[in-house]
């Protein structure tokens, strides 16, 4: 702000909180997925 | 040129829809899974009855009416696989068997079937439901402490009534349909 560019490099950005979020995303979707997956297989 | 963090989401998005798509057929084939069949009507579905294959396989062919599930009773050997058929002379009926993957639904003019393998010699409960002006109502009896083994009772005076095997006690929901494994 007031006209300075910011200091931190793009080349050097690391999206920890996207990666976080995906592996969260991913690890409840497998957890879900199969948790529903192997219910069923109980069930048959 | 993709982005490196791109490209790792797009492939851990692909590798993880893959292992979805692979499960799924993996329990359809090496496991078996049966799901519902549509079959194409017949008269003969009119007709409640239970019908021995061989040793180990058997058709019940239910058919469902207001307040009324038959045949009511079926005597099953365990460890047989059954196939289950369900149609309806009124209204759209619900049927299915508590913790097994048996969910149909007895419409009038369809049939529909699936196949079951019943293991264990525990009571199977079951309960119905009635589709009609938009309502889903399950039949919940109030108070089933006691069920004598003769089932007539339990088809005349609850409607829709959990009925037990000897070494089992009536429990939650209502049942039309009982397996009784011998």
């Amino acid at each position: 702000m007031n006209g300075q560019e910011p200091r931190e490099s793009p080349d050097k950005f690391v999206p920890r909180g996207a990666i976080a979020f995906f592996a969260l995303l991913i690890f409840l979707g497998l957890v879900i997925w199969f948790g529903i997956y192997f219910t069923m297989l109980a069930r048959s | 040129m993709l982005d490196k963090f791109e490209r790792n989401v797009i492939i851990t998005a692909l590798t993880v829809s893959a292992l979805f798509i692979f499960s799924i057929f993996y329990a359809l084939g090496a496991k078996r899974q049966d799901v519902t069949e549509c079959l194409p009507y017949n008269k003969t579905y009119e007709t409640a009855r239970v019908e021995q294959i061989d040793a180990k396989t058997y058709q019940i062919f239910y058919v469902a009416r207001m307040w009324n599930f038959e045949p009511a009773v079926s005597y099953i050997p365990v460890g047989s696989e059954v196939d289950l058929f369900v149609t309806s002379l009124d209204v759209v009926h619900g049927f299915n068997v508590f913790d097994k993957n048996v969910n149909l639904m007895g419409v009038p003019g369809g049939v529909s079937r699936q196949r079951s393998v019943l293991r264990s010699r525990a009571c199977t409960r079951s309960y119905a439901t009635s589709f009609a002006a938009r309502a889903i109502r399950i039949w919940k009896p109030k108070s089933l402490s006691t069920i004598p083994e003769n089932n007539t009772l339990c088809r005349l005076a609850v409607p829709f009534a959990i009925y037990s095997s000897s070494n089992c006690s009536c429990r939650s929901y209502c049942s039309p349909l009982v397996f009784i494994m011998v």
